[in-house]
């Protein structure tokens, strides 16, 4: 219980450190740039298979329970609805935390165990400031950005498979988007996009920059930070549904 | 079984071949028999923490989110919880768990037999006429295989617990409605579903993971990649046979 606490401590005081630095320091832009367009692009074929299949999949499944209605018409707002609030942001944040949030804390405990950040520090440069937080900033962004294209491409796969599997045509899967998926659906997703990418950012930067024990203190930050992300992304999952059907329910959606 | 030096292009005949020589191995039983017990052990008492907790609580979301579009659809309320509990057992609870095990096991696993490639232990078992797929891979394989399956079974159960709850406490279901509903919908073949999907998605976790150690470079740069890179292999490989599965699956229902 202790280490737990202690634990919990000590991520809070990473978080904090890194907004101070990010508020007070010079920002690296250019740093966070490269690594933006390292990460965000190379994540790019990844979040687009997870996307188009993550919608397939979901349309094959609801096509499956709708059929015994005689309700396929709907398939196009339950569907998209049902993918975009729960289910896709879900599979593809866990796709990005074992992407995005590996690579970057592999990159970074190798930085460490090699004594590289150790050099920095030597330079009178801090490595917080010029190593972690651009990278910070860089994956929540790219996490947000991709997260969102992610589930347009998972709209677009469920209309796909909803074509060939169901045979609903697409513009009968369209037209039928906007009187399940209003305003507060895409809301939502935005929300945890935005939560999802937070925690993966800070979960990478916090386990890659404390890794320790040379080789396989790498292997293990690396499976620390995707085994925390995807615990982290599910309990906050519920939490933001929660809260926000709360709020939804209450301003009389 | 030389991997050395094999070029990336190769990566798919690499799976095969490490495939073909685990289903060899398992098949004349020349597999390591107290590394299945250790690895059992690790995969399903290691992982049902972190397997249930997760699960759990996409049950309990699940059918929060869907309740209010379903009830568009359905014109009978009582029959909500099933249907959204049919989706939790066809598509969920194998892949979250899968999911899951990928990052947790699956990076272990590429992350030990990759510290093993470049520290040159691999070289010495070979050296000594042992094959390390008969020592590492095949164990790893039964272990997951078995693992998956019993862990999803427990966290579908632990998760519709969780449903059952949210239905009853948040959205004012009757006990008596929720089991109803949900053995209308659900018949042994969906069950069967779950239950092939986890031992493929399990069984294939430790083939693409140790491929993906065997081929690891030298140096300390080398293990954090192989590591990400297999939960990425993994997951994808993931995501396109759950589609798969679940689209054979739609044409005999």
């Amino acid at each position: 219980m202790t280490a737990l606490l202690s634990a919990i401590g000590q991520h809070v005081e990473f978080f904090l450190g890194l907004l101070r630095t990010s508020l007070f320091s010079r920002f690296e832009s250019r740093e966070f740039t490269s690594q933006l367009a390292s990460i965000g692009w190379r994540s790019l074929p990844t979040t687009l298979t997870a996307g188009v299949f993550t919608g397939a999949i979901m349309a094959v499944q609801f096509h499956l329970q709708l059929k015994d209605f005689g309700a396929e018409a709907t398939l196009g707002g339950l569907n998209t609805s049902g993918t975009l609030r729960e289910v896709g942001p879900i599979l593809i944040a866990f796709m990005l935390a074992g992407k995005v949030g590996a690579f970057t804390s592999a990159e970074l405990g190798t930085m460490k165990v090699t004594d590289q950040i150790q050099a920095i520090r030597c330079l009178g440069v801090d490595p917080v400031a010029f190593l972690v937080v651009p990278r910070f900033w860089a994956v929540v962004l790219s996490s947000v950005l991709l997260l969102a294209f992610g589930l347009v491409v998972s709209v677009t796969g469920g209309m796909i498979a909803s074509y060939f599997v169901g045979g609903v045509n697409p513009q009968q899967y369209l037209s039928m988007i906007p009187r399940f998926a209003a305003a507060e659906t895409v809301a939502l997703a935005c929300v945890k996009a935005l939560v999802f990418g937070v925690l993966m950012g800070h979960l990478c930067c916090a386990n890659g920059y404390w890794t320790e024990g040379g080789t396989q203190g790498v292997g293990r930050a690396v499976r620390t930070t995707a085994v925390q992300s995807m615990v982290a992304i599910v309990l906050a999952d519920f939490s933001i549904s929660w809260f926000l059907n709360g709020i939804f329910t209450a301003l009389g959606k | 079984m030389s991997l050395e030096g094999s070029q990336k292009s190769l990566l798919i005949s690499n799976i095969l071949s490490v495939a073909g020589q685990t289903l060899r191995s398992v098949a004349r039983g020349r597999f390591a028999r107290t590394e299945v017990v250790k690895q059992l052990y690790e995969f399903a008492w290691g992982c049902l923490g972190i397997v249930s907790l997760c699960v759990t609580f996409t049950g309990i979301i699940i059918i929060l989110e869907y309740s209010f579009h379903m009830k568009l659809i359905l014109a009978n309320d009582s029959l909500i919880p099933g249907f959204a509990m049919i989706l939790l057992v066809r598509e969920l609870a194998p892949a979250v768990t899968a999911l899951l095990l990928t990052s947790k096991m699956g990076a272990s696993i590429a992350a030990e037999l990759g510290a093993m490639k470049t520290t040159e232990q691999l070289d010495a078992y070979r050296l000594l006429g042992l094959n390390p797929v008969d020592l590492f891979v095949a164990p790893r394989f039964i272990a997951s295989t078995v693992a998956t399956v019993i862990l999803s079974v427990v966290a579908l159960y632990l998760a519709v617990m969780g449903g059952w709850l949210s239905a009853v406490l948040k959205l004012h279901f009757s006990t008596g409605e929720f089991f109803q509903s949900l053995f209308a919908f659900t018949t042994p073949s969906d069950f069967l579903l779950c239950a092939v999907k986890a031992a493929l998605f399990g069984g294939s976790i430790p083939i693409i993971s140790s491929t993906y150690g065997f081929r690891c470079r030298f140096g300390s740069e080398g293990v954090g990649m192989t590591t990400t890179d297999a939960v990425v292999a993994n997951s994808i490989w993931i995501i396109v046979l759950d589609f798969v599965l679940t689209y054979v699956f739609s044409l005999f229902k």
